[in-house]
């Protein structure tokens, strides 16, 4: 009873040393349940989708909670060392200290349980909220389901006996002697070591280089480059930090003339110190900040350029596809355009009382295999059995005609020629060699209008003199087993009704050419709604552990600030009784605070600006494209700095405070 | 005339309540050029305070210090670290050095603040290093060093500056008796060499390097004793005699 009552009072006296970890605690224990209560709502099971990636949202947010309270928690017990030293020595022996710790510990527990639950409660409507605008979805309140508490409440108690875990071994090992100690007891200089530091710049170096020529790879190849690229700028920040930093701070102090000056002696000289107490603090800082870029601005970019994607996919309101398989080995035939405009008149027009001119039609062959590069390419039967992965993508294939009433401004193609379009890179296409037969390219353009850019992967079109050489360039692939989609393409305005009375007969096999034509009725209004549903979960999640992540850095930087400038006190009184001015110690620590606060978000924006690049060749395999993705992440960065500095200008008040008093 | 006190009184108010204590009543007294005076009190007799005035840290409620014909107590707030850097020297109790700095760059700490040319610090060092016997603790680091080494070298950032006047607060106070011994002495050489020196202490047997000690009690200077010719013991021994006479006994 004397323990509970002297944990209690103690939790109540040295609240502000426990209010960081309190409230590090609440608001981890809201982000995690808000999610879990919305994963486990009705409306997840609607959103297959976003149910999956919210899924995966919450390990990432466990793990992220598991290390910021060991983190936080770990900062807590030696803010208190001195305290559970002196209970040492008024007779307490180990098991009782922690005994009264572990008490502490429970009370916390109890309370972040409650108050984060009934706060989660109301937070996670706000959440929802947001999660189902985005999702364009139309239950707007959400149930709370107790699975959603219990759960979060027993991962919050095994992360809370991982931390009593912590405490046993922290009080374990201290000493009344060594908790008593002055914490003064000099530090040796950090070494900067000339390999590392050199390391350091290999590692960002080649992370870097591997991002900016990833230009023209295609997506699949850049994404597993992009992890090579990822674990090779942590080590390199890592390093950075540690090694680099030092050896150039180092460095500046040989040079006699800047540093024996007053406005680089101090700030040089603590500096070099300071790197070595924060480096690996600095290091995570910088990957929090740049994985909330990340997350934050691919989500965005996602979601802002699915309305551009809907637009290029739907010129009108309605699509209808019509498919014909061609494999070798069965006996299916190749259709002519004229028999396909034959299916959709029987099939679409005529049961509407339409006619096919109300249609823009056009046709769109699919296949398969490496995009051209370069001036000449040769499709051969050696494509056909062992497919170059590296250079895939999707191969459209129409007549000039049909290219034209897409609006392209196309040039009159004869008999032998082509003209040629991809979304990837400059084309310089001069010949194309589709097994036996070769065709002259005389136009490569920059910019076309083409449907099916919207969903494709890695696309390129090309556009035939007429239907009949397109017939005999099917027939070639037929011939060499090279497997091919014919599609007639139309888009029209439909009313829903009529949507209805054709897409129940739509999927049947029309009888009269004995051809397994399929096809296919999307509206516009449908897509929306999927895609939203996609990327709206998508993008929920990203500001959820974007902000978790600037969160985190928050906090560490918090506790940077508490501890630097607890330890600056003395340094600076020295500094004013020697003779150095009050507004030249200001402006020594503001130089200082500035420097170890916006090192971490240059460093992190240097790193997403190299990782741009790669980002966008990555998004390129959900359809985002151009500018959009330049744009969102300008305003991402600048919001996030926004809210750094806002964390910049509290916590820095911590650190002034820790100085002056 | 190096330095002339006149009649310093510094009150302290307490706010929100009318209690008044005062720290220095009257002080009134003059330093020659080349002089080593101790002031000797117990702890709240005002002696830090009357060395905060001196040190140009705290301002007094009235009178007036000279340094050299300067008023130090008019100097604005803004020219007064300028002010400390050229004409004090200090060294403190617990030493104030900087671990982040090398020992020599301790030492050259208010020279670059006063932006002297490093070939010029390197000269002054070169001179210096040896009287103090500090040569071959340059290129550590404080951490290294023992109490003694280190008060040596918070004597030599002192002196770098050639100030006019050097203030020590209990200099010796961290120290066992032969550090103790060591400082002083040092002190006596240093005063030899012509470098004024003001001492605050508690410790008989420090004021007794002196050349003059005052007595400060309440606030009030008391009394003080000139060495003349007699040797440290023989010194050290009258001023716990006015010790116990003057300040003792209540």
């Amino acid at each position: 009873m004397l323990y509970a009552k002297l944990a209690w009072s103690n939790l109540k006296k040295s609240f502000n040393i426990f209010a960081p970890f309190l409230l590090a605690s609440i608001v981890l224990f809201i982000l995690d349940c808000s999610t879990l209560l919305i994963l486990y709502s009705p409306v997840s099971d609607d959103m297959q989708y976003s149910n999956s990636v919210l899924g995966l949202a919450i390990i990432v947010l466990m793990i992220f909670t598991i290390i910021m309270e060991i983190y936080s928690y770990n900062f807590l017990l030696k803010q208190r060392s001195k305290e559970f030293g002196l209970y040492n020595i008024l007779g307490m022996n180990r098991k009782q200290v922690s005994l009264v710790s572990t008490i502490e510990l429970i009370l916390s527990f109890i309370g972040i349980i409650i108050l984060g639950s009934v706060l989660s409660a109301i937070f996670s409507q706000f959440f929802y909220l947001i999660f189902v605008n985005l999702l364009h979805y139309d239950k707007l309140i959400l149930s709370l389901s107790p699975v959603a508490f219990i759960l979060n409440t027993v991962a919050f108690a095994v992360i809370f006996v991982l931390l009593e875990i912590v405490n046993l071994i922290t009080i374990h090992r201290s000493s009344p002697l060594s908790l008593f100690k002055r914490q003064e007891k000099g530090e040796k200089e950090p070494r900067g070591n000339v390999i590392f530091a050199l390391l350091s710049l290999i590692c960002l170096g080649s992370g870097y280089y591997l991002s900016v020529t990833s230009e023209k790879i295609a997506a699949l190849v850049v994404i597993y480059r992009f992890f090579i690229a990822v674990v090779l700028v942590i080590i390199g920040t890592y390093l950075f930090y540690i090694s680099f930093m030092a050896w150039y701070l180092k460095h500046r102090r040989k040079n006699k003339k800047y540093f024996y000056t007053p406005e680089h002696f101090v700030t040089t000289s603590q500096m070099i110190f300071r790197m070595k107490q924060n480096a690996v603090g600095l290091a995570n800082i910088t990957l929090l900040a740049i994985m909330s870029f990340v997350a934050i601005a691919t989500t965005t970019s996602l979601y802002v350029s699915g309305q551009n994607q809907l637009d290029t996919l739907f010129p009108e309101q309605t699509q209808i596809t019509l498919t014909n398989y061609i494999n070798s080995n069965d006996d299916s035939k190749t259709l002519t355009e004229g028999d396909f405009t034959d299916v959709l008149k029987r099939q679409v027009s005529d049961k509407l009382g339409k006619s096919n001119d109300d249609f823009l039609t056009y046709q769109s062959d699919l296949a398969a295999f490496s995009v051209p590069t370069g001036k000449s390419m040769k499709l051969t039967d050696n494509d056909v059995k062992h497919p170059n992965v590296n250079a895939f993508g999707s191969v459209y294939m129409t007549t000039q005609d049909d290219f034209r009433a897409l609006g392209n401004d196309t040039p009159i193609l004869k008999d032998g020629q082509i003209a040629f379009y991809k979304q990837k890179g400059d084309s310089q296409l001069e010949e194309l060699t589709l097994f036996d037969k070769t065709f002259k390219n005389v136009k490569n353009f920059k910019s076309a209008t083409f449907p099916e850019f919207g969903n494709s992967y890695n696309p390129c079109v090309i556009i035939f003199s007429s239907d009949s050489e397109l017939t005999e360039v099917e027939n070639l692939f037929k011939a060499h087993s090279m497997p091919m989609q014919e599609n007639l393409i139309a888009y029209g305005d439909l009313t829903k009704n009529e949507v209805n009375q054709i897409s129940k007969d739509m999927v049947l096999p029309d009888d009269d050419i004995h051809q397994e034509v399929q096809g296919i009725v999307e509206t516009k209004e449908n897509f929306r709604n999927e895609m939203y549903a996609i990327t709206g979960g998508f993008l929920f999640t990203g500001f959820l552990l974007g902000l978790s992540f600037l969160l985190g850095a928050a906090l560490i930087i918090y506790y940077k600030q508490l501890t630097e400038g607890i330890e600056d006190k003395k340094s600076y009184k020295i500094l004013q009784e020697v003779g150095m001015s009050k507004e030249a110690v200001k402006k020594a620590i503001n130089s200082q605070t500035l420097l170890v606060f916006f090192m971490p978000l240059g460093v992190a924006i240097v790193h997403f600006i190299f990782a741009l690049t790669m980002l966008k060749q990555m998004l390129l395999l959900f359809s985002v494209t151009g500018s959009s993705m330049i744009i969102v992440s300008g305003i991402t960065i600048l919001g996030l700095i926004i809210i750094y500095f806002l964390i910049y200008k509290f916590t820095s008040r911590t650190y002034y405070k820790a100085i002056e008093r | 005339m190096l330095l002339e006190i006149n009649h310093l009184e510094k009150v302290f108010r307490t706010r929100f309540s009318k209690e008044v204590t005062r720290a220095l009543q009257d002080v009134d007294f003059k330093v020659d050029e080349k002089e080593f005076i101790a002031i000797m009190g117990e702890s709240g007799s005002g002696k830090t305070t009357l060395l905060n005035i001196l040190a140009t840290l705290e301002k007094p409620t009235n009178g007036s210090v000279f340094l050299n014909g300067q008023e130090i107590t008019k100097i604005k707030e803004s020219n007064l670290a300028d002010f400390r850097l050229k004409n004090l020297g200090f060294v403190f109790q617990d030493f104030n050095l900087l671990d982040t700095l090398s020992v020599k760059d301790n030492i050259f700490l208010p020279l670059v603040l006063g932006r002297v040319d490093y070939q010029e610090m390197e000269k002054r060092i070169a001179v210096l290093a040896p009287k103090l016997h500090i040569e071959e603790l340059l290129e550590k680091r404080p951490f290294e060093l023992s109490g003694g080494q280190k008060q040596r070298v918070a004597i030599a950032r002192s002196l770098i500056t050639n100030p006019q006047l050097l203030l020590a607060d209990e200099p010796t106070a961290a120290l066992d008796y032969k550090n103790s011994e060591d400082i002083l002495n040092l002190f006596e050489e240093i005063n030899n060499d012509g470098q004024t020196l003001l001492m605050v202490t508690h410790s008989a047997n420090a004021a007794s390097h002196a050349k003059r000690v005052l007595f400060i009690k309440d606030g009030r200077i008391f009394h003080q004793i000139y060495r003349g010719n007699k040797t440290n013991q023989e010194f050290s021994k009258d001023i716990s005699l006015a010790m116990t006479a003057l300040l003792g006994g209540e």
